[in-house]
């Protein structure tokens, strides 16, 4: 017997049968779809948030700290940062302009981070500001601005602005081509056009030292610190980013030597203060960003060398994959449960099929057809009811997550600027299910299979109708 | 008539034995046959029910193992085959004709005789083309693509016979082929065997009638209780 008469014969066979066929193959079709829509779902998380890394080029980035971080984790130390001893070598101007000589280095410029209130309009908030080289321009996120541009020069009285930002100065923004579509998500804020901001004055209010003295101290802490004011132009308004740029968390961000220049207070803690630790041009963190991600291995083992403490979103990744990992087995599992149970239904079809067609495989050992023959003849029916059950499936769970991405996309991210694809279906998946259902099925036709090659054929003859 | 025998013997059965049971229950079906059966020999051998006529065949076709004794078919003893091997032995060397037809009532004529040919491992052109040959043979061009179910007893029978001898056995087997029609029927049915015959074929008969196989049958073997006598 060849495949052909085998496929031929299965699906004659099946199709004499097709109501009982149909109802065994529902529960394949159930299986394969709940495992394919469950597994893509753990992928597509994954991916969406991978690629919100990748887009920002956080994996070809890192920051160099005066301490370090360690995410391995354990059984005491689960999801806890170990703090390293503090970096020996300096953070300052002179470490930077080495570290972006070297070969794997794009840009490399210091962190700065400067408590502010800020006022716009009438009203004030308080926040971080960040800081931006020029350089920065051309990357994610950007170069892609909800509206307006990048600064001019790394000088420039300018600033840019985040959505969340104006959101706590009682703003909600949206461009002028979404505002006939825009829905708002918050009514008790002030929905403006974000061409209207574009230009606007902002006032940066930040805490300056008047003198470090201890004995200072003792006339009162307005004779140490007093408050200055910077005036900056609103030039552009970033994104809402869940995974932000370098200048993460910071709703306002300068360009990098207006930054430099900003009146503050020099220190992190007090204790510095008191022990004048940060002398002059000495910073808090660096940024580096490399030319690609093989660079940054590169990079690291420079500074791993030189014990200088960074951290890296990439090496966090590792962890993370081990959980997406662990979230798609489960997940896996989950939807292989309803599959076995198809499993179960496929042995009890192909045995009623033995039951019934009993004499018929009399008929066809007494005409010349071995055991073997018998067998595949069953083998393939399971086969057959494996392979049609993972089509229907995948195209089940296929159109059920479109349905679902819908649904979310149209009712909870209305005035998302690009629609989120929450599933994902590599051409593994896909290839995965069909082998996996054929192989459950074939599993489950084994066991019949065996029953109907050992039928003795007279007793099959002897079977009326 | 002419002795169109030669001298090879198509089949040997040697003190064949077949008891069914044990001890107080067992039943003798075959009890120590011996004969021979020549190429191109019609053989009938008749029999009361029970007599264990059909028992005889059904060691003869492979479809049972003897409890004891030998079988030769042209010289090789089958009565140690294993299924497979009674398989292939059926599939290249015997055709079997039922007293019920057997037939796929699902399938068509022509897919019923085509039935051997696929595990003989015929491609779907030639085997086609010998089936229809088979069924043209038995007078049955016209309805091969008729349902089993769809055909009367005389039909159905031809079309059992076409199917036993699509493959070219060198032995046909008939179980009472005449025992399920009515007596027009089983002339149509008979004269076809006996065309058979004229062909070469070796055909083995089964029968409780005398008087068909005194119209067939070279040689009447008669079977009783087991024991088999010329």
């Amino acid at each position: 017997m060849t495949i052909s008469d085998l496929i031929t014969m299965a699906r004659q066979n099946l199709w004499r049968t097709r109501l009982r066929t149909m109802l065994t193959l529902i529960g394949v079709i159930i299986g394969i779809g709940a495992l394919i829509s469950m597994v893509s779902f753990g992928i597509g998380l994954e991916r969406n948030i991978t690629d919100k890394f990748k887009s920002n080029d956080l994996f070809t980035s890192l920051t160099i700290s005066t301490k370090a971080f360690n995410f391995k984790g354990g059984p005491r130390g689960r999801n806890k940062p170990e703090q390293k001893t503090e970096s020996a070598v300096p953070l300052n101007d002179s470490l930077i302009a080495s570290i972006q000589k070297r070969p794997e280095v794009a840009i490399a410029y210091p962190r700065l981070t400067i408590p502010v209130r800020a006022a716009l309009y009438h009203d004030t908030s308080e926040t971080n500001i960040g800081s931006l080289p020029m350089s920065m321009a051309k990357y994610p996120p950007y170069n892609q601005l909800y509206d307006g541009r990048y600064f001019s020069s790394d000088s420039a009285l300018e600033a840019i602005v985040s959505l969340d930002f104006l959101r706590q100065l009682g703003l909600e923004v949206c461009t002028k081509d979404k505002l006939a579509n825009y829905q708002q998500t918050d009514t008790a804020l002030t929905l403006a056009l974000s061409d209207t901001l574009i230009g606007k004055e902002l006032s940066l209010y930040s805490a300056s030292l008047k003198s470090n003295s201890p004995f200072a101290m003792m006339g009162g802490i307005e004779n140490m610190i007093g408050e200055e004011e910077t005036k900056v132009k609103i030039v552009g308004i970033l994104k809402e980013e869940q995974f932000s740029g370098p200048a993460m968390r910071e709703e306002i961000i300068l360009p990098i030597n207006t930054a430099k220049k900003m009146p503050s207070l020099g220190f992190d803690r007090i204790s510095d203060m008191i022990s004048n630790k940060n002398k002059g041009n000495q910073y808090v963190s660096i940024y580096v960003k490399t030319k690609s991600m093989d660079d940054l291995g590169k990079l690291k083992k420079f500074l791993d060398k030189q014990k200088i403490n960074y951290f890296a979103v990439d090496d966090g990744l590792a962890e993370m994959k081990k959980a997406f990992l662990i979230l798609d087995s489960v997940l896996g599992i989950i939807g292989l449960i309803s599959l076995l149970v198809a499993g179960f239904g496929i042995i009890n079809t192909m045995l009623m099929s033995i039951l019934e067609r009993k004499r018929e495989i009399g008929i066809m050992k007494a005409v010349g057809g071995k055991n073997r023959d018998i067998r595949m003849i069953f083998f393939f029916e399971a086969g057959f009811i494996g392979l049609v059950g993972a089509l229907g499936g995948i195209s089940l769970g296929y159109g059920l997550t479109r349905i679902a991405n819908l649904i979310v996309n149209n009712q909870y991210m209305k005035n998302a600027d690009e629609f989120v694809d929450m599933f994902s279906f590599p051409w593994w998946l896909i290839g995965g299910s069909v082998l996996f259902s054929i192989i459950i099925s074939l599993l489950a036709g084994l066991y019949p299979a065996i029953r109907a090659s050992s039928i003795h054929p007279i007793d099959a003859l002897r079977q009326t109708g | 008539m002419l002795d169109i025998y030669t001298n090879h013997d198509m089949i040997e059965l040697i003190s064949v034995n077949k008891i069914y049971g044990k001890g107080q229950h067992q039943i003798v079906a075959s009890n120590n046959i011996s004969c021979t059966i020549r190429e191109g020999e019609f053989v009938a051998i008749v029999g009361k029910s029970g007599s264990g006529k059909s028992t005889l065949l059904h060691l003869l076709a492979g479809l049972d193992t003897a409890t004891s004794g030998k079988i030769l078919f042209e010289g090789t003893d089958i009565s140690s085959f294993n299924a497979n091997q009674y398989a292939q032995h059926r599939l290249n060397n015997i055709g079997i004709i039922f007293q019920s037809f057997n037939l796929i009532f699902s399938k068509t004529a022509l897919e019923n005789v085509m039935l051997p040919l696929i595990f003989a491992g015929y491609a779907t052109t030639a085997r086609k083309q010998k089936a229809q040959q088979a069924l043209e043979l038995v007078g049955l061009g016209d309805r091969m693509h008729h349902k089993a179910n769809e055909l009367s007893g005389g039909e159905a029978q031809r079309v059992a016979i076409a199917r036993a001898l699509v493959n070219d056995p060198k032995v046909l087997l008939a179980d009472e082929p005449t025992g399920n029609l009515d007596s027009a029927t089983t002339q149509e049915i008979l004269d076809i065997l006996l065309s058979l015959k004229k062909r070469g074929k070796t055909i083995i008969m089964i029968t409780h009638d005398q008087e068909i196989a005194a119209q067939v049958a070279d040689r009447i073997l008669t079977i009783k209780d087991g024991l088999l006598s010329e």
